[in-house]
């Protein structure tokens, strides 16, 4: 499947000039860029066109499809990712962008077969319905209880708010965040 | 999206060479990346067409991601993020726009 970005883009912007005269190689329009960057604590070399989205990288190129395209316009929150533990909406992300940081999906968050606290406490609250909202839910809600923004409902209402569901789980969002905090403040400490 | 000519610069004065060469090797408009939140958007909707995209995420961020607030008024980084910014007790404060919450 051609990706949104490259599907709407037939137009390449002459490409020479700049290059000439910085003498940056490998930043021309039209040309793929080549770029390192660290997927669930694994390093990818990869190759793309430069206006490739975060999110299309994760979803067409390294096939980690738990990462949901809902609006791809920012507005949903479903796209949700962590870049270097800070959470960024992955379909406004400019791949290239990510050269040498890491990115945590939802692919990334179980370790050794072990659910994530927060994972663990989506299913306990029954904090979904359809599910398709829930990957960037559970990345929010990571980031959140780890900037110290879940410590009441309020604030996590709050800080949630970037990440819609239209099942409307979001009482039991907000249960999940409530259980998982102390779960994952404990771990934490170990 | 249209295509463009990408480059990271680590200092303030390396974006301002970027900025030059864009311009000279004719890649018109140029614009500085910092979040791209609005930026990209605009790009995928086509209303913001630049050729050039100067990444400036590199730029030190002690000196570029600061907030601060004097009796000049508030001064935002490049580099400072909208959540930042709503986050900030200061600045809630201050530059409250609605009496809500």
């Amino acid at each position: 499947m051609a990706t949104v970005s490259t599907a709407a883009a037939p137009l390449l912007a002459r490409s020479s000039g700049a290059e000439a005269a910085t003498g940056q190689p490998g930043s021309t329009a039209g040309r793929p860029v080549d770029v390192t960057l660290t997927v669930n604590g694994q390093e990818r070399q990869l190759a793309f066109d430069v206006r490739t989205s975060l999110l299309d990288l994760l979803r067409e190129r390294l096939g980690l499809t738990g990462t949901k395209k809902g609006c791809d316009h920012g507005q949903c929150g479903a796209c949700t990712v962590l870049l270097n533990g800070r959470r960024v909406l992955s379909c406004l992300t400019l791949a290239v962008a990510t050269k040498g940081r890491e990115v945590t999906t939802i692919e990334g968050l179980a370790s050794n077969g072990t659910l994530h606290p927060m994972q663990q406490a989506f299913i306990d609250n029954d904090a979904f319905q359809c599910g398709y909202c829930t990957p960037g839910q559970i990345l929010s809600a990571v980031a959140c209880v780890n900037e110290g923004h879940a410590d009441n409902e309020a604030d996590i209402r709050e800080y949630m708010s970037g990440n819609l569901c239209r099942c409307a789980a979001y009482p039991n969002i907000v249960a999940a965040v409530k259980q998982a905090r102390p779960v994952m403040k404990t771990a934490s400490k170990d | 999206m249209r295509s463009f000519s990408y480059e990271r610069v680590p200092t303030p004065a390396a974006a301002a060479k970027a900025a030059a060469a864009a311009t000279k090797g004719g890649l018109r408009p140029h614009h500085y990346l910092a979040g791209g939140t609005t930026l990209l958007d605009l790009m995928k909707l086509d209303v913001m067409r630049p050729q050039a995209i100067i990444d400036i995420n590199p730029l030190d961020a002690n000196s570029y991601g600061r907030i601060e607030i004097s009796q000049h008024g508030l001064r935002l980084g490049a580099l400072v993020r909208m959540g930042e910014a709503a986050d900030h007790p200061e600045i809630q404060a201050q530059y409250r726009s609605s009496p809500s919450r």
